[in-house]
């Protein structure tokens, strides 16, 4: 083989090892978007679930404290496909809803000692819980995706895609602190 | 009361009044059997003195069996005579002769180790776990160790020991002593088998509940070696998951098919929780949760409760009291660092 004929298959060699770096990198952009979106649906369910427990947490408060429930109650839009802020939003009113409760039954001493409500109060903070996880689960995939599409060199790809950094979810800090519901 | 807290009250009052019982083979045997399956009984360190100091002059009584069996096999050869058959007689009492002999201090030592097991061992873990169950010779189901993924390497044979289960805190416990073993068997150039022992994991392994009830398993396995040793692939597994906690990363490999499972455990409390679980424990540190209970073993190539029974000094009875208050402190240890009796893990609140 002549001198140029190194070089043509050091330069295929390069073509074929850049070639396999591009589509390697493209497809961990896919799997980590694809991951994104299955930490977004969490989200959604966690929402619903936890909307669900503070609905039958409200309905059980009705009968101790009937003419209350007009007052706290808040109809609240969880659909699927929601945007990142759409969801924050509700998550939002869910905590309105849930600190609203919360003065209700710190008002009404049996309705607090009933066995159905303890049991919801308990549905209620593990709803909490998968919430918080469902939340840190997608903004731990949103930071593995954003890193990843802003370094060298694997940005090159990133942007040849229009790949462009994802939105956190972002939990209202005043809110946050008093969502869980304790007595 | 039961037998065997009758029979060492009534024995220490006649030490006391300095009246020996009869140690007979069918007294020792049926205080065995009352130490291994009995509840606890607390005693002194003297009155354990005492015990050891009359079961060992049990064990005593073997020597004239074995000098005389010695002394029978031997004879035809001491004194020179071809006895024919008969020596062959001679030898065959002989032997027995030496066995019925060492079979008094074989006999003393375990009936020993079991005094020691139900007076020091088993009552210092009744002052500590409720509902107690304590078994010397157990160890936790192998079905569940081996229903686990938490040692990663094969292994070929497991061993335990000193099984205890009971409620600490309200939180159900059990824990054993575990040894895995992996056995490679080769053919040398001779022809010769041999076989070569390694050990994978020895030290405590512990299954606890734990307030929340989880679909898939989620396995935690602290990273051998530092730096970038500790990120090669080779050496340990590669997370799943990337928490928030830097440091909880570079500690642990994180294992799950859920990464909403491993968010769902690892809140921000439990990693710093884990972390000085970490610190705490001294040893190797592997986790599992699964279902709603959590397996944590610790690599300390060490084995917990061990009786040592060559002297009866009291100083040494006091040593070993002072040793099974520190193991069982800091298995307990554990669970306190990981705080699973508190309300935020019961789920009770």
């Amino acid at each position: 083989m002549g001198e140029y004929g190194y070089i043509i298959v050091g330069v295929i060699a390069l073509g074929i090892i850049f070639l396999i770096w591009w589509i390697g990198t493209s497809n961990s952009f896919r799997r980590r978007l694809i991951k994104i979106d299955e930490a977004k649906s969490g989200i959604e369910v966690a929402l619903t679930k936890r909307y669900d427990m503070l609905t039958k947490l409200l309905d059980t408060a009705k009968g101790y404290a009937a003419h209350e429930k007009d007052v706290i109650y808040e109809t609240i839009n969880l659909r699927r496909g929601m945007t990142i802020a759409e969801m924050q939003e509700a998550s939002s009113k869910i905590d309105k809803l849930a600190q609203k409760l919360n003065v209700v039954a710190e008002a009404y001493p049996q309705l607090r000692s009933s066995d159905v409500f303890v049991n919801l109060q308990h549905g209620v903070i593990d709803a909490e819980e998968h919430l918080q996880a469902a939340r840190r689960l997608y903004n731990s995939s949103v930071s593995s995706f954003n890193m990843a599409i802003a370094v060298f060199p694997s940005n090159i790809v990133a942007r040849s895609q229009n790949l462009a950094p994802k939105e956190f979810f972002e939990a209202d800090e005043r809110a946050k602190s008093n969502v869980q519901i304790r007595f | 009361m039961n037998t065997f807290a009758r029979l060492l009250i009534s024995e220490c009052r006649m030490v006391k009044r300095k009246s020996k019982p009869k140690i007979t083979k069918k007294y020792l045997i049926s205080v065995a059997e009352e130490a291994r399956g009995g509840p606890p009984v607390s005693l002194t360190d003297e009155e354990i003195k005492e015990k050891l100091d009359m079961i060992a002059s049990y064990g005593w009584r073997g020597i004239p069996f074995i000098f005389f069996g010695l002394f029978v096999f031997l004879a035809p050869i001491l004194f020179l005579q071809n006895l024919g058959t008969a020596s062959f007689a001679f030898f065959a009492a002989g032997v027995i002769a030496v066995v019925v002999g060492i079979s008094y201090p074989v006999r003393a030592r375990k009936i020993s180790r079991d005094i020691i097991k139900n007076t020091l061992i088993k009552s210092t873990l009744a002052g500590v776990f409720d509902n107690l169950e304590y078994y010397p010779d157990r160890m936790i189901s192998q079905e569940e160790i081996k229903n686990t993924s938490i040692i990663d390497d094969d292994w070929d044979e497991i061993s335990g020991s000193d099984y205890v289960k009971g409620t600490y805190r309200g939180i159900n416990v059990e824990f054993s002593d575990v040894f895995l073993e992996k056995i490679d068997e080769y053919v040398d150039s001779d022809g010769h088998t041999h076989t070569d022992r390694k050990k994978v994991f020895r030290g405590l392994w512990m299954i606890c509940d734990f307030g929340k009830t989880l679909s898939t398993s989620l396995t935690l396995r602290e990273r051998r070696g530092r730096g970038f040793i500790a990120k090669l692939s080779l050496v340990n597994a590669k997370s799943d998951v990337e928490t928030e906690n830097e440091e909880f990363n570079k500690k642990f490999s994180i294992l799950t098919d859920s990464g909403h499972d491993a968010f769902y455990v690892l809140t921000p409390h439990m990693m710093e929780y884990i972390l000085s679980t970490e610190r705490f424990a001294g040893g190797h540190l592997f986790m599992e949760f699964v279902g709603s209970r959590v397996h944590i073993a610790i690599d300390l190539d060490t084995d917990f409760f061990e009786v040592d029974l060559h002297t009866r000094s009291l100083k040494k009875i006091a040593a070993m009291r002072a040793r099974y208050k520190r193991e069982i402190t800091y298995i307990t240890g554990i669970i306190d660092e990981l705080r699973l009796s508190s309300k935020l893990f019961k789920g009770d609140e």
